[in-house]
């Protein structure tokens, strides 16, 4: 399938392509980005590419997915934000519940692109899924993203632990 | 783009397909499977990690791997084709990487050997004349013998997460 472009004020979402994967590996690469992400690691090449692919693949096969985020004014690849799913075991009750994902790269963060591509995807998803329920899980520290689903309507509702990482479940309907 | 469909005489390689899925976990849960490979099952997340890079794959390179459908079942009984898998190993392997791997339950019918027939076709055609590289496990003797069959030649023994490999290359 084609990839849907969205657009908002000062961004692009678009499908990835070949030539994001230099910013996406060095988003990987940046401890300072990947301490609120996962177990915490920085990416190695491999891992970030193997995401990369992922992430290009998701559409394809569900008609969903995430897309990259390009600063209009730069043209750079400024993160990425969308749908993820990735069949990791959240519990029976979560079980289907499209999950959303974002990541503003070192450089392009404080200007609110996260939360204006979130706006962007959450609207293009009540066109796809209609008025569903929808979840993020933000690591506990992670107190940017935090701000982000706050502002983008999402509720907490859960807290776990992943690797030992306290994480916080939020919802919304879109 | 998507895969293109080739035919041999009894499989069809296409591209993926959601409704793979189930025996693709199959495959790559079976410790028969894995095990020759060195590696450890896969959970039900990895694989489908796996499985979306395979459609990610073609996306963002233009090339891949396919499923392998037995044309008399309709069945999915294993995949193989193309990649650049980015490892994390030394030598850093030429691109492309070709792989396979069948379900226990069709080997010794030639099957691996039939798709990689007409998969190095289409290879040969998309990169040009170029260097091929396969990493095999040493006790993998049937993908061995294969790799030999299609000419591609040992060139090094190294560790890939912290099992034995052996690199091959086809020029």
């Amino acid at each position: 399938m084609t990839i849907p472009i969205l657009e908002t004020e000062r961004l692009i979402l678009r499908g990835p392509t070949l030539s994001d994967f230099a910013a996406y590996a060095a988003r990987g690469s940046d401890p300072s980005f990947m301490r609120h992400m996962g177990d915490g690691m920085p990416r190695s090449e491999e891992e970030s590419w193997s995401s990369f692919l992922r992430l290009a693949g998701l559409w394809p096969i569900l008609g969903f997915g995430s897309w990259i985020v390009e600063d209009k004014a730069s043209g750079a690849a400024a993160g990425s934000a969308g749908y993820i799913e990735r069949k990791r075991d959240r519990g029976p009750d979560l079980k289907d519940i499209p999950e959303m994902g974002w990541g503003i790269a070192a450089g392009f963060e404080g200007r609110g692109y996260a939360t204006e591509a979130l706006g962007a995807t959450l609207q293009w998803g009540r066109e796809r899924f209609g008025a569903a329920r929808v979840i993020a899980v933000v690591n506990e520290e992670n107190l940017p993203s935090i701000r982000v689903a706050e502002k983008c309507g999402f509720r907490e509702f859960k807290r776990d632990l992943s690797a030992g990482r306290p994480r916080i479940y939020f919802d919304r309907m879109l | 783009m998507n895969a293109p469909t080739l035919e041999t005489e009894r499989l069809l390689l296409r591209a993926h397909k959601r409704e793979d899925f189930p025996a693709l976990f199959e495959l790559w849960s079976d410790p028969r499977t894995v095990g020759l490979m060195g590696m450890q099952p896969m959970s039900e997340e990895d694989c489908w990690a796996k499985f979306l890079r395979s459609f990610g794959s073609w996306q963002v390179n233009g090339f891949g791997f396919w499923a392998i459908e037995e044309k008399e079942s309709g069945r999915f009984v294993g995949e193989a084709g193309f990649l650049n898998a980015r490892r994390n190993m030394e030598p850093k392997l030429p691109v492309p990487e070709m792989g396979w791997a069948l379900s226990p339950s069709v080997h010794g019918r030639g099957y691996a050997s039939e798709a990689v027939a007409t998969a190095l076709p289409w290879g040969e055609k998309h990169f040009g004349r170029v260097r091929i590289s396969a990493i095999i496990a040493p006790e993998n003797e049937p993908s061995l013998k294969l790799a030999r069959k299609f000419g591609f030649v040992e060139a090094v023994r190294t560790t890939y997460k912290e099992h034995p490999t052996i690199v091959l290359y086809r020029d």
